[in-house]
């Protein structure tokens, strides 16, 4: 992964985070979080999986409503946010306050085009008279994709706060930490729509 | 029905648990959560009417208005879920504020209250279906919401009593025993393992 540039004037290596023993980025209690949001959603997956199996052929008829091109571009949109961010996380170990802010305002940037997507897909789907009472495909299409859209929001909100703190706050360990735990939250926020997308969008009856 | 009111008697506690031992400046958090326990007696001791209505004298009633009661009662507990999460979540960050070295509730608790306040946000789905994982009686929305929530309350309520001892022992100044922190470090290891 490119690493971030370590000319800066500005640079000042976080040592604590550089030597310690930790064996995850980011906060304990967070991880948690993550872990057990990951399960649920794992769950309800499986559940889909269920109800799939008994009306297949339905499944396969509504998955092809679903424009898979916005799906991959939504992908794609998430991918690169998580990449900022990621060099995000970078820049705030090696101390560097101007490319942490950088970084974080382009990953929300890139970040909200999925909203610009989501939206454009739910209203299209809805004045075409589709919602979510229309067939069981598509309320899980929509609570699923809902459920993921709420944790991108809340995603939104954590990376502004990050972003925020590295405008008035220490460049520090508790910083790092900081950022550290949003990176995870928000990858978590990437790893589910990497699940969500080929379940919904590509997934064929063979 | 009656019963119901044990919940706020319980939420009380927690609250003072955090006022007295983690708040400092301010006591907005503990009366979040208090407030949040408070209120998630209301809904469901009014559903409890409700139900009870309905059965009072049945023959006299419609279907349709034994149904509009039945009905009522379940919206009623379902949707008023975000009272708990803010017990839940005002809890949960309370906690996590909480400097000492071995904190009187671990993280992963404190987290895992959060998780599952914000988790009852499915519940909003529940209004649009009969059937399904989503419907009151869902696999979601009623056994894995309802069943994380319980465990919840089974938790908190462990690491309280270990809590209000060690609160007692700093009260009169002696360094917490082994036997009263030996629940939280289990849970910090669990933290840190999950």
């Amino acid at each position: 992964m490119h690493q971030p540039d370590l000319s800066a004037d500005d640079q000042q290596v976080v040592p604590t985070l550089i030597t310690d023993q930790r064996k995850l980025a980011g906060d304990e209690g967070v991880w948690f979080f993550i872990c057990a949001d990951i399960t649920l959603f794992g769950v309800l997956f499986g559940l889909f999986m269920v109800e799939r199996y008994k009306a297949v052929a339905l499944f396969e008829q509504s998955r092809l409503a679903l424009d898979p091109l916005l799906g991959a571009l939504n992908t794609l949109i998430l991918l690169s946010s998580s990449w900022l961010v990621a060099l995000a996380v970078h820049s705030a170990r090696a101390g560097q306050r101007e490319a942490v802010g950088r970084y974080l305002v382009l990953s929300m940037l890139v970040g909200a085009g999925f909203a610009v997507t989501k939206v454009f897909e739910y209203w299209h789907k809805i004045a075409a008279g589709i919602t979510l009472l229309t067939n069981d495909f598509f309320m899980f299409y929509f609570a699923l994709t809902g459920l993921h859209f709420l944790h991108f929001l809340v995603g939104l909100v954590v990376l502004g706060v990050c972003w925020f703190k590295s405008r008035h706050e220490a460049i520090d360990a508790r910083y790092v930490v900081w950022i550290e735990s949003s990176g995870c939250y928000w990858h978590m926020v990437d790893l589910l729509w990497i699940v969500l997308f080929p379940m919904l969008y590509l997934l064929h009856a063979s | 029905m009656s019963f119901t009111v044990l919940y706020f008697m319980w939420g009380l506690s927690i609250a003072k648990v955090i006022e007295y031992g983690i708040e400092k400046d301010n006591n907005i958090l503990s009366t979040l959560a208090l407030w949040g326990a408070g209120l998630t007696v209301v809904p469901i001791m009014v559903s409890c009417v409700f139900w009870l209505a309905g059965a009072y004298r049945p023959e006299a009633l419609d279907d349709t208005i034994l149904q509009l009661l039945y009905d009522t009662a379940w919206l009623l507990i379902d949707l008023g879920y975000m009272v708990t999460t803010v017990q839940m979540v005002a809890m949960g960050v309370a906690f996590l504020q909480d400097k000492r070295a071995v904190p009187l509730v671990p993280k992963w608790l404190a987290w895992y209250g959060i998780w599952v306040g914000f988790s009852f946000v499915a519940e909003l789905l529940m209004p649009f279906f009969k059937s399904g994982i989503f419907a009151r009686s869902g696999t979601l929305n009623f056994w894995i919401e309802f069943t994380i929530w319980f465990f919840w309350i089974v938790f908190v309520t462990t690491y309280l009593f270990s809590a209000i001892k060690r609160l007692e022992a700093e009260a009169r100044g002696e360094t917490a025993t082994a036997r009263d922190v030996a629940g939280a470090t289990v849970g910090k290891a669990m933290g840190a393992s999950a």
